[in-house]
């Protein structure tokens, strides 16, 4: 659940900075990045295990997953100011996405098939953590990050002007900005590295909030995306447990089944978003 | 009418940053309280980079720009929101943002952690809305709204901004020709009744002779202010003009 408020709100953050609809952790490549970066550290076998410092490992994980993904938005972030289009600007994410998993590829052709395997159980995404205490450090860093947006709200509401609007009314467009991306990033890093990277509930959620709650309130957007992104999760994970008897289905291939009509529909519906 | 100045420009140079490309390069001028100013010039001739530089959008090359006392190369982006406002030609929508949302936006600078803009300034805003006849349109989100309306609605915002400048980039773009006089006249009463700077960007030229009280003519790279009575004996303008007028 607390992944599927983190997501969500990742991707409404996501959403507005980009003023784009389509924007999401997973779209954009950031959710890619985490899992490059995690590919990178759980496939050459860079391992604390052997000094006996298994936390240390996690928490190891945790930080290349997070700094991926921030590698990531501020590319993309960079190419944007270049790019006026956001339909280019989603291909741009999904080519940087398309050369991560590339680089990942290369990765695990090379790996040993230990390591491979539990690789790619977890680029499958799963929801079921191994033990309480992952559960706990993942709950608790998603609450203080969640938190951590309520002195974000107002300028989420002045950067839905855009930046030329926000500066005008008042914020520090640049400073803020990077506070958003640094939250998304957090956010999106440190449920990759548990979950594995997640489709389409940080770019569905959003969407489905704004047409379920007709506001531009961003502060009632979170919460509602929150709530939204931590129910529909929650009901994949449990139809992927129940569906098929003794067989997880992974959560991944659930939230794009779910996830891609949703955004379809929606997009069809509302020509503005 | 008062007359004293609000913006002072001393050696300004505007332009492109990266390159430090100069467009207009501006000795020393002053621009009056209490005046609808026009800024006219060819396309391409720097109108929208003038009026992005004011606003901080982008950093001004050289010299220096004063508002109220004030120098923008200073002062902090939350100081500056207080003495100019902008209306941009680039139309906001999405979001579900409505009428009403984009005038409130004008107050945001002052609202609470959640967002809220205050009594007061609401009850400011739905004095604006019945002002400017938007009432019926309050809850309409932005994309339904006609040109026309649109820009009703931004000048609302800025007006609730409370700030002695405010500057709009080509606002009659779009719209029809009694939008038009309606546009006009509104900012003319709004600058000589409030004691307001309001700068428009415009190529109405007919218009401008009709509503405007001093112009901005931008051209080879510099900048002029002169009154509207004398435009016609301005080469600058009349050049602009093609003699049609």
């Amino acid at each position: 659940m607390a992944a599927g408020a983190g997501l969500s709100a990742a991707g409404l953050i996501l959403q507005v900075i980009f003023r784009n609809p389509l924007a999401g952790p997973y779209a954009l490549g950031i959710s890619s990045g985490s899992s490059l970066f995690l590919a990178i550290l759980t496939l050459s076998n860079l391992s604390l295990t052997p000094f006996k410092l298994q936390f240390m490992d996690k928490g190891l994980s945790i930080l290349f997953s997070i700094v991926g993904g921030l590698i990531i938005t501020f590319l993309i972030l960079s190419i944007s100011k270049k790019i006026k289009s956001n339909l280019i600007l989603l291909l741009v994410g999904l080519m940087v996405a398309q050369i991560c998993s590339a680089i990942q590829g290369v990765l695990e052709y090379t790996a040993n098939p230990n390591n491979l395997k539990n690789f790619i159980v977890f680029s499958m995404g799963s929801l079921t953590i191994s033990n309480q205490t992952e559960a706990f450090v993942l709950l608790s860093i998603t609450i203080v990050t969640l938190s951590s947006l309520i002195f974000l709200i107002k300028p989420l509401n002045a950067f839905l002007f855009g930046e030329d609007y926000a500066v005008n009314l008042g914020f520090n467009y640049t400073k803020y900005r990077f506070y958003l991306i640094l939250i998304a990033s957090v956010l999106t890093g440190v449920i990759t590295a548990f979950c594995g990277p997640i489709a389409f509930v940080g770019l569905a959620i959003p969407i489905l909030s704004r047409w379920v709650l007709k506001t531009s309130h961003q502060g009632l957007q979170l919460i509602s995306s929150m709530i939204l992104g931590a129910t529909l999760l929650l009901i994949c994970d449990l139809v992927s447990n129940a569906l098929i008897k003794d067989v997880i289905i992974p959560i991944n291939t659930l939230t794009s089944l779910v996830g891609a009509p949703i955004v379809i529909s929606l997009l069809f519906k509302s020509k503005t978003w | 009418m008062v007359n004293e100045e609000t913006i002072l420009m001393k050696d300004a140079e505007f332009g492109y940053h990266p390159n430090q490309q100069v467009v207009i390069r501006v000795p020393k001028i002053s621009i009056p309280k209490g005046k609808l100013i026009a800024l006219v010039g060819l396309n391409g001739s720097g109108k929208s980079t003038f009026l992005r530089t004011l606003c901080k959008f982008q950093p001004l090359l050289k010299g220096e720009i004063i508002i109220e006392q004030q120098s923008i190369n200073t002062i902090p982006i939350a100081k500056l929101a207080t003495k100019i406002s902008i209306t941009l030609t680039e139309k906001i929508h999405g979001f579900n943002l409505t009428c009403f949302d984009a005038v409130c936006s004008g107050m945001i600078r002052n609202a609470s952690l959640f967002g809220e803009i205050g009594k007061v300034n609401l009850e400011k805003a739905e004095k604006l809305l019945e002002e400017f006849n938007l009432s019926s349109y309050k809850n309409k989100p932005l994309h339904e709204l006609s040109d026309g309306i649109y820009q009703k609605t931004m000048i609302a915002k800025s007006i609730l901004q409370e700030t002695p400048v405010m500057l709009f980039d080509e606002p009659t773009a779009y719209l029809d020709f009694a939008s038009k006089h309606e546009l006009f006249k509104t900012l003319s009463a709004l600058a000589n009744h409030e004691n307001k700077c309001i700068i428009l960007s415009t190529h109405e030229l007919d218009f401008v002779m009709r509503y405007c009280d001093a112009i901005l003519i931008v051209a080879n790279q510099s900048i002029n202010c002169i009154n509207v009575t004398e435009a016609k004996r301005d080469t600058e303008f009349n050049k602009l003009s093609a003699g049609y007028l």
